[in-house]
């Protein structure tokens, strides 16, 4: 088990307070935002992982300021758009960075209230689709090479002597 | 605690005390604008529309002025909002038709002094209705939520300074009844209101 990110996890936990209201765009808002929770859910699968994975590479603390700096902007300036990013950011500080953690990074429009806006002239159901597609494809760019290091990797008894 | 972290949650309490500050500085709201549109005049008159249940709630604290116009035969309402005390009321009007059930016919730009507004038809079942709609700031006038949103955005940053509250003006039609929004506006109401 690694050392606990207290101080990205407080940066997360202000952040999120700051998006309280996106559950409700999800729920009550138009239906073009519906699922997005599950997108969201899907999304945070490789942060949920992450006190089991067994990947060397350290987090860095960019992410946290880079997110806590755009949930400030968003805040005063009444646009939840750019706090939902700035959560992303804060939550994507808890992995390390590279240009997979980027894609994963970018995927979390799957559940920002953005997604749903662009895509109005598709259907409900399609946005809907293309938000959870959206954000596997995003848990799978990080996760599966992951998996795969795992199950390459040699273990004590292959360990020739 | 490395010192990094330290530095991290230095810096998220200065944040959080320099964004709990911004809330207590006042910002100009619209109203005296919404407050000059004329309820009646010569060839006009009007009557306040009340706010549904479902509008009360997702308006909250923003001022918002509705009211049904008859201008000689032609009968329309006007909505106009101003989010200085909730942005998170005015939407984008075709957002809002599209989750009401209406679908968008046809949508054309609107030219207005000072900009251009949208002239929209929407569809729903055997209804159709006209709806134009634009945000002014009262010189400066467009039809872009995005535009209105770094607007508004970068009118809080800079504590009213970069310019006037925009406010969403939106004019729709009695389903099945075409009107000439360019007359109208020319001859009467635009030349009668701050918007």
């Amino acid at each position: 088990m690694r050392d606990v990110p207290w101080a990205q996890l407080a940066v997360l936990a202000c952040c999120a307070v700051q998006s309280r209201r996106l559950p409700i765009e999800w729920m009550k808002h138009t239906p073009y935002e519906r699922f997005g929770w599950i997108a969201l859910a899907v999304w945070l699968i490789p942060l949920a992982m992450r006190p089991w994975s067994r990947d060397p590479r350290p987090t860095a603390m960019w992410p946290s300021y880079v997110g806590l700096v755009l949930a400030f902007i968003g805040t005063v300036g009444d646009l939840n758009a750019i706090i939902y990013v700035g959560t992303a950011f804060a939550a994507a500080a808890l992995l390390p960075p590279g240009w997979r953690w980027l894609a994963w990074l970018a995927c979390a429009a799957s559940w920002w209230t953005a997604f749903g806006y662009l895509l109005t002239s598709q259907s409900t159901t399609v946005v809907a689709t293309s938000r959870i597609a959206v954000a596997a494809i995003g848990v799978a760019l990080v996760l599966l090479p992951l998996s795969r290091a795992v199950r390459s990797s040699p273990t004590t008894t292959e360990v020739p002597t | 605690m490395k010192r990094s972290q330290r530095w991290l949650l230095l810096f998220l309490a200065v944040m959080i005390a320099l964004g709990a500050a911004w809330q207590f500085v006042p910002l100009a709201d619209a109203q005296a604008r919404l407050t000059a549109l004329p309820a009646k005049g010569i060839g006009y008159e009007s009557i306040d529309a009340p706010l549904s249940d479902s509008e009360r709630v997702i308006f909250g604290d923003a001022s918002v002025l509705k009211r049904a116009y008859r201008v000689g035969s032609d009968r329309f309402s006007v909505i106009v909002i101003d989010g200085t005390r909730n942005r998170h009321a005015v939407h984008d009007p075709m957002l809002c038709a599209r989750g009401g059930g209406w679908s968008i016919a046809a949508r054309a730009p609107f030219a207005l002094p000072g900009g251009a507004g949208e002239l929209v038809t929407i569809t729903k079942g055997d209804q159709t209705s006209e709806v134009l709609y634009w945000f002014s700031d009262g010189v400066d006038r467009h039809a872009s939520p995005t535009s209105y949103w770094l607007q508004s955005t970068l009118r809080r940053l800079t504590f009213g300074a970069s310019g006037e509250e925009a406010v969403l003006v939106l004019l729709q039609a009695e389903p099945g009844r075409a009107i000439d929004w360019r007359r109208l506006l020319s001859d009467r109401f635009m030349a009668a209101t701050a918007f």
